[in-house]
């Protein structure tokens, strides 16, 4: 088995570098205690459900994070949520978990089925912070015919630990799913979502927000794989990276043999506020079918002197306008939180960091 | 008699070491209305982006004073904040910042305490009804997508929701059609008043239908060439500026 964590598809071989995660950014060696699989016990809204054992089906999907990951996960999970979507969910599923001295190591195994036309959203929330902490989660799910399902992560680590977001989605026909990103804490931070877009029309939109600071290193890498006829998938990341901290980004769009008439897009838009920030961007387009569209776009810069003059012109200092600049944009994620507190709180934190950002620089 | 609301002393700006404006005097009183004509490229934008304090202009020697204090030193945000304000030529697009985001964000800083929103949210429902703008541009990101028209409109809209003493217009009335002309004009007749000013920058003069000018100069050879009354503009838009003869020979003889 390949041990890698985000692995590029086709690996480069002028770049070697960017091929797969770092080796200053894998999980530390250490023995891990057996993982005791605790089944989630909060409260479930209406339409929603937990389900005893995982259907062989939705644990066979693939992470953008690589098997190794994967396996390890679905065998040493502390903690399991397998959820079922049936009908409409009244409310969103949130689920915090919190890194402290008591637990610096939390593997959850979080599994989504959506029955046909179900509708759900759930939401995580990564925080806290230990020693040498490490949070892996893998989350797989499978949307059904007509489905809609939303993953909203949110990871707002302290610097002391690793964090490991594997999702592997696969989209039925007509069905869409959306994973919602906003990434900030943790020394290292990977993420890897593969998209399966197996049934006909079905649609994937993956919008990620990151802020980096210091020493901070992101990894992302990030899959939409077209199986079926006429799939859409849009694939948008946004960040801001600051200090000494690097980020690579790894976006393939895959149109495999009989996926005609579909249309996968990726764009990257990064901010750079600091000349030692280090920023990586590997683009991917495969393509075994003719009639398809696939794009990438990335932007890459500082801050636009024209539009703080003009924000500056009326009325708000350097200052406000460089934040409304950066918390532009986290606003294709930040619209999609509807929790108040918690748009609140990343807005903080961006504040915070812009601010410590002005005093150091 | 009405007190100078902005007054230019000798003012000298150049941009990336090239002197386009050399030594401009000019003054406008509170409650008046004042256009700004001449030839394209001869520095009008220029001008008035040297009084909204836009950093890529250098000021060289001069002065500018707005009711009486100097801002020639200030920064662009501490001008608007003197109540300046700029109806840019070309209107920057921002991304991910609402039209309303924007506002209140602005009127929160100009008035040093956000605004109470549904006061707000009132104005700038009845401000874009006014400049019959669809409501639902409140809520798209700024200028992006919006056409060249809609774009001058926005920057009206500005201009009414945060009531600067001193509106500088940059060819607001480019690219309009002959309604939205009506419209803008409309609203910078709602604008006025007897305490604050307008500079009016525009080639074909249609943004001044219906509204009294009281001085009328034309800017040529980085000098103000020529000032006169508002008969000044049927003249140049008629005739071109040819007929004024030679520009700064005319100044001087004056
Ligand atoms: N950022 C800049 N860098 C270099 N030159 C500039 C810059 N901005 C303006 N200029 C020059 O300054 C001169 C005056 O330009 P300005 O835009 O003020 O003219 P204008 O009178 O507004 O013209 P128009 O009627 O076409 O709008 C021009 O020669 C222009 O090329
Ligand atoms: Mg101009």
């Amino acid at each position: 088995m390949n041990t890698q964590i985000n692995r590029l598809p086709v690996p480069t071989w002028n770049r070697t570098g960017v091929n797969w995660l770092d080796q200053k950014a894998l999980p530390p060696d250490r023995e891990y205690l057996q993982g005791r699989h605790l089944p989630y016990d909060g409260i479930l809204p209406h339409g929603i459900t937990l389900m005893d054992h995982l259907p062989a089906e939705v644990a066979d999907i693939k992470s953008g994070m690589g098997e190794w990951l994967d396996e390890s996960i679905r065998n040493g999970a502390d903690k399991t949520c397998y959820l079922l979507g049936n009908g409409i969910a009244s409310e969103p599923v949130i689920i915090t978990q919190n890194l402290d001295l008591t637990q610096p190591v939390i593997r959850t195994h979080f599994a989504i089925k959506a029955n046909p036309g179900s509708n759900l959203t759930v939401v995580q929330i990564n925080r806290g912070d230990a020693k040498d902490g490490v949070i892996e989660n893998l989350t797989q799910i499978d949307a059904q015919t007509d489905s809609f399902v939303r993953l909203i992560s949110i990871q707002l680590l302290g610097k002391n630990s690793q964090s490991f977001d594997a999702v592997g989605a696969r989209i039925g026909k007509g069905a869409k799913i959306e994973l919602i990103r906003a990434v900030f804490g943790g020394k290292t931070a990977a993420c890897g979502s593969m998209a399966h877009l197996e049934g006909q029309g079905g649609g994937y939109q993956q919008d990620t927000a990151y802020f980096t600071d210091e020493d901070q290193i992101f990894d992302f890498n990030d899959i939409a794989s077209h199986i079926g006829r006429e799939t859409v998938s849009e694939m948008h990341t946004a960040g801001v990276l600051s200090g000494h901290s690097s980020k690579i980004l790894r976006g393939t769009i895959d149109f495999k043999a009989g996926s005609a008439h579909s249309i996968g897009h990726e764009n990257e838009t990064v901010l750079l506020l600091s000349p030692s920030a280090r920023n990586r961007t590997v683009p991917l387009i495969l393509c075994g079918e003719e009639a398809v569209e696939g794009q990438h776009a990335a932007t890459l810069g500082r801050f636009d002197e024209k539009q703080l003059y003009y924000l500056c012109s009326r009325g708000l200092s350097l200052m406000e306008a460089k934040r409304l600049l950066v918390e532009a944009r986290f606003m294709p994620v930040l619209n999609k939180i509807t929790q108040d507190d918690l748009r609140q709180e990343i807005l903080t934190i961006i504040e915070r960091r812009l601010d410590e950002h002005e005093i150091s620089s | 008699m009405s007190h100078s609301l902005l007054e230019i002393k000798d003012l000298i700006v150049s941009v990336e070491d090239k002197i386009i404006l050399n030594g401009i005097n000019l003054t406008i009183g509170s409650g008046e209305l004042h256009v700004l004509m001449g030839p394209n490229g001869t520095g009008k934008s220029t001008l008035v982006s040297a009084i909204m304090g836009d950093p890529r202009f250098q000021i060289e020697s001069g002065q500018i004073l707005l009711d009486g204090k100097d801002i020639t030193e200030m920064k662009a945000d501490e001008r608007a904040k003197a109540g300046v304000f700029l109806s840019f030529q070309v209107p920057e697009e921002i991304p991910g910042v609402t039209l309303e985001d924007f506002l209140r964000t602005a009127k929160g800083s100009l008035e040093k305490r956000p605004p109470k929103i549904l006061q707000f949210k009132k104005e700038l429902k009845e401000q874009m009804k006014a400049l019959d703008m669809d409501p639902s541009y409140a809520e798209r990101y700024l200028n992006v997508g919006f056409s060249g028209g809609e774009k001058k409109k926005t920057e009206i809209l500005q201009l009414l929701m945060l009531q600067p003493k001193l509106a500088l217009l940059d060819e607001t009335d480019s690219g309009l059609d002959v309604d939205a002309v009506r419209t803008v004009t409309k609203g910078i007749r709602a604008f006025k008043n007897r305490k604050n000013g307008l500079f009016i920058i525009t080639h074909n003069a249609r943004i001044l239908e219906g509204l009294d000018v009281d001085v009328v100069h034309v800017l040529e050879g980085g000098k103000i060439a020529y000032t006169g009354g508002q008969e000044l503009i049927s003249k140049i838009t008629q005739d071109g500026f040819g007929v004024l003869g030679k520009g700064v020979g005319l100044h001087e003889g004056l």
